[in-house]
C-alpha cells in the first residue's frame, strides 16, 4: 500500500514553489507525474484522456498553489484535484450505469452470488485482451462513486483513510460503496469464468 | 449458496469493506476453516481485485507529453 508520509524533500518544494520558485514546481511536476497520468488512466482508461487529465491538474495546481495551507498532505490536495477533472471528464461520456439502489439491492445481496469452479482456470495466462475489455465493461458500469472508491482503494492503493479524505466522503461511505465495486466485480468475473469453463467442457 | 452459510456470509461481507486481509472474529475463521465454500467465497473476491491490479499496471507517462509538460513550467531563461 502507497503510505502518505511526511516528506521533507516534498514540503520544502512546495515551500519554495508557493514562493515562485519555477524550478522547484517543475521538480513535484517531475516527481508526481506518472501517477497522475496512471490515475486518469485508470478512471478514464484513455491515453489521450489521461494526458488532458495531467495538463489540468498541474495547472490548476500551478495557479492555486500559492492558496495550498500546508496543514493537509500536498499528496492527497493533488489527487483530490486530478480526481475532480477526470470525473469531469467521466461525465461528459453518456454511459449507462447502475444507480445507487441497484448496487445496494443487487450487490448487497449474498443470496445472489455465483459459485463454480476458478481454480482450474489459467488465470495468469487470462490477462489478455478480452479479458481486459471484460473488466472495463463492468467497471465501466459502476456508478461515480463506486468507481472512484475502488479505483483510488484498490487500484491506486490508498488506504480507506486517504479515499475518504480525497473524495470528501466519510469512512463507513468508503467501506459500504467499496464492498459492492468489489461484489458486483467479483459477480461480473464470475459470469464470465462460468461461459470460459463452460467452453472448455465442450471444447 | 447453502442456507446455513448465510448469517455467517452477511457477516462476512461486512468485512468486505475493510482490508481484505482484516482479521476476523474468531467465530468467522473458524467458520471459514471448515467450509470451503466460504473460503472460495473469499478467495475469489481477493482474486478479483488482484486481477483488476494486474491488469491495469502502471503506465509511464509518454515522453514527448512529459517534455511539454515540464517546459511548459521550466524557468524562463
Amino acid at each position: 500500500m502507497y503510505v502518505i508520509k511526511k516528506d521533507h524533500h516534498v514540503d520544502q518544494l512546495v515551500v519554495r514553489a508557493k514562493k515562485g520558485d519555477q524550478r522547484a514546481f517543475t521538480e513535484l511536476v517531475d516527481l508526481f507525474s506518472e501517477r497522475i497520468y496512471n490515475l486518469g488512466l485508470r478512471i478514464l482508461k484513455n491515453s489521450d484522456d489521461a494526458a488532458d487529465v495531467l495538463q489540468e491538474t498541474f495547472l490548476a495546481v500551478y495557479e492555486k498553489i500559492d492558496t495550498f495551507d500546508g496543514r493537509s498532505n500536498f499528496f492527497t490536495w493533488l489527487y483530490r484535484i486530478a480526481t475532480n477533472f477526470a470525473l469531469m471528464k467521466l461525465r461528459k461520456d453518456k454511459r449507462t450505469v447502475y444507480t445507487d439502489n441497484d448496487m445496494e439491492e443487487q450487490f448487497d445481496n449474498p443470496e445472489k452470488v455465483q459459485l463454480h469452479e476458478w481454480q482450474d482456470l489459467p488465470l495468469k495466462d487470462m490477462l489478455n485482451n478480452e479479458f481486459r475489455k471484460r473488466l472495463d465493461t463492468a467497471i465501466d458500469r459502476l456508478p461515480e462513486i463506486y468507481r472512484s472508491v475502488f479505483v483510488l482503494r484498490d487500484l491506486e492503493d490508498l488506504s480507506i483513510k486517504e479515499t475518504s479524505k480525497i473524495l470528501n466522503i466519510t469512512e463507513s461511505n468508503v467501506k459500504i460503496r467499496l464492498k459492492r465495486a468489489r461484489l458486483y466485480l467479483r459477480e461480473e468475473l464470475a459470469a464470465y469464468m462460468g461461459e470460459l469453463a463452460k467452453e472448455r467442457e465442450s471444447s | 449458496m447453502k442456507k446455513h452459510n448465510l448469517k455467517t456470509i452477511r457477516e462476512l461481507c461486512n468485512y468486505l469493506g475493510e482490508d481484505l486481509d482484516h482479521p476476523m472474529c474468531k467465530e468467522l475463521a473458524k467458520h471459514l476453516e471448515e467450509c470451503p465454500e466460504c473460503q472460495f467465497y473469499l478467495e475469489t473476491i481477493k482474486m478479483t481485485v488482484h486481477l483488476f491490479r494486474d491488469s491495469h499496471p502502471p503506465k509511464p507517462v509518454p515522453e514527448e507529453l512529459k517534455k511539454k509538460l515540464l517546459s511548459s513550467f521550466a524557468p524562463k531563461k
